[in-house]
């Protein structure tokens, strides 16, 4: 909502300066986003009548005027402005003239020609281009006083306010909603102008046809005949406040209806009377009509439209916009003026369809007083007789007051109002402030029974008449209380990694923590081949963001990729995230996931290191000591596994009892070829939920006694893991087995090809003896046979 | 008496001698070796000594005082001289040794925490020394619990204000994290106390939105905790959070799902101009009514409020970062700041 300083101060004027204004309005809930000066600075500009307007005998977009200023001061101007002609009253700089931007007018000759001063157009003087006709010079009324200072006839210096109405306060959207708050906030009574009822003087009545009861449960309207709008002009005070508004001017009638809805909060309309056949309908749109509305969008309707009609053709989109075909023109003689109540959900789902926000739509959408059309109809007849002439006929009314709201007194609770507030507000502060709102208060034991006035339709429970005593008695002045803490401490579950702990020792590994949007490019999706298909959105931003990531895999090589272009070398990146993962049975599982990204060098350049790329084992070794730090290192395995964005000769599936809870692997050469990379990548992801699952350690003794350590090497088909063997040696071996190191593993000269040399070392250990010599050398050789028999390893000589 | 100036002169021609070579000897092994060649068995010095008992008796103690002495001194000669060696040597191997000590130290290099990351940390832990649990809950929510529980029924105005990513009629992304505040309700009982951290969806993108950000919302449940307590929280929070006693505004503001609702703006004071300027930092409220009756909960019975921060714009004027897009675009040299 904007509007300018002077016009509220009409209703409303307290003893405050503008800044302070600005800062009760901001702590009344109506946040002023801005307020500035209505126009620039500037000094000796008059008005002035252009007498002469001839073209320059040298330029051809130049013309010299004669303007008089003053009784005997004529002053010769060559002036630039396309519309300047004789008769007009415009506004003259004259000679030693300061304008905006520390420009001074001094006597000059323009192309030979002798210019004494200049004529302004509204963005000269700094107050926007609203005022100029297709950016020629500002034209003044042909009433304006010539020689009168420009700032006393256009009333300046004056204040733009812009103010940020929160969605429940439609009232505000008013000059009249602004005045009642800032009058109750500085204890003045509210006194709004006086409308005089304008008695008709011709018999026209339009016949109306109120149909759609439930969608409008009021329509008055009024014909008024004989208005002149070739000759009339609005008055200048007027366009001001309208421009000041952020509006634009239009023509007297449809100015005059805008600037009752501004006054008043009612939005209004007005149809040329000659385009109308028949009765005036207030009707459901049939499904196939359709029509154009002012802006030339021509729509379809449905029949949850509501429309305004004659007996020919839809007129208006009721309350959101009217129609192009019975638009008030200059050529317009007689009007049709309505003012309405409109359902505000049936307006909001309306406006919603076709996407149309205007004024009225705003207003309908978010209230109206239920009470004022007639008021309204009335304020815009008394302007519009004095602007354009013509003569009103009587108002007719339509209404079904059963569908007119009605909002019962509200109990009041003093009681409650200290045990929401925390904060004791004395009973006649209460009553006065209530009061000043325009609600009637009954006492009801130490209660009260509260008459809400229409105006403040957002009112209609008693917490909404706590809040308006919170906010007339001002937050800031309600006391704070020491926080206190809860009577419980917070859980703490031991049994659960937390998600900070868990990023902490990522960034401890070295990986630095990324976000990135959740959403993928279907074409990503694609070409990484990720399976299920992503959820699409049904209205995303861009094509880029139009579906929503199953994995954060393309989000961190993306992030790398930027980086890399960027000069980076050694990257480790991470992000914990959500991804979402259409099911079968079309719900979406949304689980957290960990991604890991690790390319370039091991470590980074420095001196008197080596470095190499970085490899599989790397980036596996930091998962596995997450696992034995954090959790059980038995309660996971891995197997080599299959993902499409990963090497399938180097791709590990981790797992967790039998379930798969993530992969890790080398990015796949399909993939580093489309992107022209030369250096190692690393990937994995992971779902979080058992990776934050810990069990709680409880302690296990240690055996005291002397252990024995046996290396052995042995000799096996290149295919066959090495975990596997690990496993049988464990398994054959038994408790006595403590620890399995794996020393070396080998090809190459003196092993045949498609093989490989496995070196081992074994610690053996009892819990409560001392293990014998010929005890573990026959455990040793056991171990040696069932691994021949079982892989047809050899001992290696 | 003939003997007697030759047995002198050749001890005293022997010291000095003795005393020249250990001198001039730079290594100890070769130190070690005079030693033996004057002081051993064999050695010179011990022959001089074997000489002795050729002469006649009366000669005998004082020339074996001198030859005594002569070895005493050689001896303490090459004591001396070690000592020196061993310096020496010593000195030799630290210069050898010495290194660069302004040359960087070497290994792997630590990561970084995004920075949104670290002020949630850094609020949560704020409030969970007040005893907020943190809560999670789905970022592809439904109607009801990201609009209608929080008293936002369809076409309600307010829904206006946050443009909204769909799936179908029913799901969407949510646009804030109040639904983790409905869920909790529905599930646990009050007293409450939580916070609920999480990423939020609204269909935005320019210099100052973008279409997924951060939140942080806090909700009180409980008997009697009131608009007064609201405000005391808010205000330790935010000492706390800035270290310092902020001067704050509590606006009055709307919010569908809190009443009375209020914007909370910190004033910051210029360090170049000294002029003050209220930033918006919390939204917050007392729960509406509506949205205790949604979940089920009585509001004559309970009561409590609500707070909401963008965690992304806190980072932003924690850490002076003027433009929003640097946060999602994860540049190294973004990253390795924080």
């Amino acid at each position: 909502m904007q509007f300018n300083e002077q016009w509220l101060r009409e209703w409303v004027n307290p003893a405050i300066d503008t800044e302070q204004l600005a800062e009760q309005l901001t702590t009344l809930g109506l946040e002023v986003d801005a307020y500035s000066s209505a126009s620039g600075a500037f000094t000796h500009v008059v008005v002035g009548e252009v007498l002469a307007a001839e073209p320059h005998p040298d330029a051809k977009r130049l013309r010299c005027t004669q303007v008089r200023v003053g009784s005997d001061t004529i002053l010769p101007i060559v002036c630039a402005g396309k519309n300047v002609r004789v008769g007009l009253k415009v506004a003259v700089a004259t000679v030693g003239a300061q304008l905006p931007s520390d420009f001074t007018i001094s006597s000059t000759t323009l192309r030979g020609q002798p210019s004494e001063g200049m004529i302004c157009s509204g963005k000269e003087l700094g107050m926007g281009e609203g005022l100029d006709p297709d950016g020629g010079i500002m034209e003044l009324a042909l009433n304006a006083p010539v020689g009168m200072p420009l700032q006393d006839y256009l009333r300046l210096p004056d204040v733009t306010f812009d103010i940020e109405l929160t969605p429940n306060r439609g009232d505000c959207a008013s000059i009249r909603g602004i005045a009642r708050e800032v009058a109750v906030k500085n204890g003045l009574p509210f006194v709004p102008i006086e409308v005089q009822p304008q008695l008709s003087t011709i018999d026209d009545l339009p016949t109306l046809s109120l149909q759609a009861e439930a969608m409008c449960p009021r329509y008055a309207a009024r014909i008024i005949r004989g208005v002149d709008l070739a000759r009339a002009m609005t008055p200048m005070w007027l366009q001001q406040r309208l421009i000041y508004a952020g509006m634009r001017c239009v023509n007297p009638v449809v100015d005059v209806m805008n600037y009752v809805m501004l006054e008043w909060g009612q939005p209004m309309h007005a149809f040329d009377l000659q385009q109308l056949t028949g009765t005036v309908q207030i009707r459901m749109a049939a499904k196939g009509e359709s029509i154009k509305l002012l802006d030339e969008q021509a729509v379809s309707l449905l029949s949850e439209h509501l429309i305004i009609a004659d007996d020919d053709k839809p007129l208006a989109l009721a309350g959101v916009m009217g129609g192009l075909s019975s638009a008030v023109t200059l050529a317009t003689k007689d009007v049709l003026l309505e003012s309405a109540y409109f359902d505000a959900i049936n307006i909001r789902k309306t406006a919603k369809h076709f996407s149309i926000q205007s004024d009225a739509s705003y207003r309908f959408e978010r209230g109206v007083d239920p009470t004022i059309q007639e008021l309204a109809l009335e304020r815009a007849t008394e302007l519009l007789l004095t602007i354009v002439g013509g003569q009103a006929g009587p108002v007719v009314c339509e209404q079904c007051l059963a569908y007119m709201p009605d909002v019962p007194p509200i109990l009041l609770r003093y009681a409650r109002i200290e045990k929401i507030l925390g904060y004791p507000v004395v009973r006649e502060r209460i009553t006065t402030l209530l009061s000043a709102l325009g609600m009637q208060l009954l006492e009801q034991g130490a209660d009260w029974q509260v008459t809400v006035p229409s105006s403040r339709f957002d009112v209609t429970q008693e917490i909404d008449l706590i809040e308006e005593i919170a906010r007339l008695v001002g937050y800031d002045n309600i006391p704070e209380r020491p926080a206190r803490g809860a009577s419980q401490m917070v859980n703490l579950p031991n049994t659960q990694v937390t998600l900070n702990t868990f990023a902490d020792y990522w960034v401890q590994q070295g990986y630095s923590e990324i976000i990135s949007f959740s959403f993928i490019d279907k074409k990503d999706h694609e070409l990484f081949q990720l399976q299920p298909a992503p959820l699409a959105l049904l209205n995303p931003l861009s094509n880029d963001l139009a579906a929503m990531q199953v994995s954060l895999l393309p989000g961190l090589l993306s992030t790398w990729r930027y980086n890399q272009n960027r000069q980076g070398e050694r990257i480790r990146l991470f992000e914990i995230g959500r991804c979402f993962i259409p099911q079968s049975d079309q719900s979406v599982h949304q689980p957290i996931h960990l991604g890991l990204l690790a390319a370039g060098d091991y470590q980074a350049k420095q001196w008197g290191a080596s470095t190499r790329q970085v490899d599989f084992f790397d980036v596996k070794r930091d998962v596995e000591q997450y696992l034995s730090t954090f959790l059980q290192r038995s309660d996971f395995s891995w197997q080599s596994a299959d993902h499409p964005m990963l090497h399938p000769g180097q791709t590990a599936a981790l797992i967790a009892g039998d379930q798969q809870i993530g992969v890790l692997g080398a990015l796949h050469p399909r993939l580093s070829d489309e992107y022209g990379l030369t250096q190692a990548v690393i990937l994995a992801e992971f779902d979080v939920k058992l990776l934050l699952l810990k069990s709680n350690v409880s302690f296990c003794n240690y055996s005291r006694f002397p252990s024995i350590k046996r290396d052995m090497a042995i000799v096996v088909e290149q295919s066959i893991a090495v975990q596997a063997l690990v496993d049988l040696i464990r398994e054959t071996a038994g408790d006595v087995l403590h620890e399995v190191e794996i020393l070396d593993i080998y090809q190459g000269e003196s092993i045949a090809v498609g093989e490989k040399s496995v070196a081992l070392g074994l610690t053996f250990q009892a819990l409560s003896r001392t293990l014998r010599e010929t005890e573990i050398n026959e455990l040793f050789q056991s171990l040696v046979d069932t691994l021949q028999d079982r892989f047809n390893a050899k001992l290696r000589a | 008496m003939t003997m007697e100036i030759p047995v002198e002169q050749a001890l005293q021609q022997l010291s000095q001698q003795a005393q020249q070579a250990i001198e001039a000897v730079t290594d100890l092994a070769a130190l070690d070796q005079l030693r033996v060649h004057y002081l051993g068995k064999t050695g010179v010095v011990t022959q001089q000594l074997k000489r002795i008992s050729s002469l006649p008796k009366e000669q005998r103690p004082a020339l074996g005082q001198m030859v005594n002495q002569l070895k005493r001194c050689i001896a303490e000669a090459i004591e001396q001289r070690k000592q020196v060696l061993n310096q020496l040597k010593l000195q030799a191997r630290l210069a050898s040794e010495t290194i660069d000590v302004t040359l960087p130290g070497r290994g792997l290099a630590l990561g970084h925490r995004h920075p949104i990351s670290q002020i949630r940390e850094r609020v949560v832990k704020l409030f969970s020394s007040l005893g907020f649990n943190v809560k999670d809950g789905p970022e592809l929510e439904d109607d009801f619990h990201n609009f209608t529980a929080l008293n936002m029924p369809p076409y309600h105005p307010a829904r206006a204000g946050q443009d909204t990513f769909y799936f179908d009629d029913k799901y969407l992304l949510r646009t804030q994290t109040s639904p983790v505040q409905i869920r909790t309700m529905e599930t646990e009982s009050p007293p409450l106390r939580i916070v609920t951290p999480g990423r939020v969806y609204r269909r935005d993108y320019d210099q100052t939105h973008t279409p997924m950000f951060h939140q942080l919302e806090g909700l009180v449940v409980d008997q009697l905790v009131t608009f007064a307590d609201l405000k005391g929280l808010l205000h330790d929070f935010l000492n706390q959070f800035f270290e310092r006693e902020v001067v704050l505004r509590f606006r009055p503001s709307y919010f569908p799902f809190t009443e009375p609702s209020a914007e909370v703006d910190v004033q910051f004071i210029s360090q170049d101009t000294g002029e003050k300027k209220w930033l918006e930092v919390l939204g917050c409220g007392m729960v509406h009514p509506n949205v205790f009756r949604n979940v089920k909960i009585d509001p004559e019975i309970y009561q409590g409020f609500a707070f909401g921060l963008g965690l992304d714009r806190l980072t932003m004027l924690y850490y002076q970062i003027e433009d929003l897009r640097l946060l999602f675009d994860n540049d190294y040299r973004f990253l390795e700041q924080f």
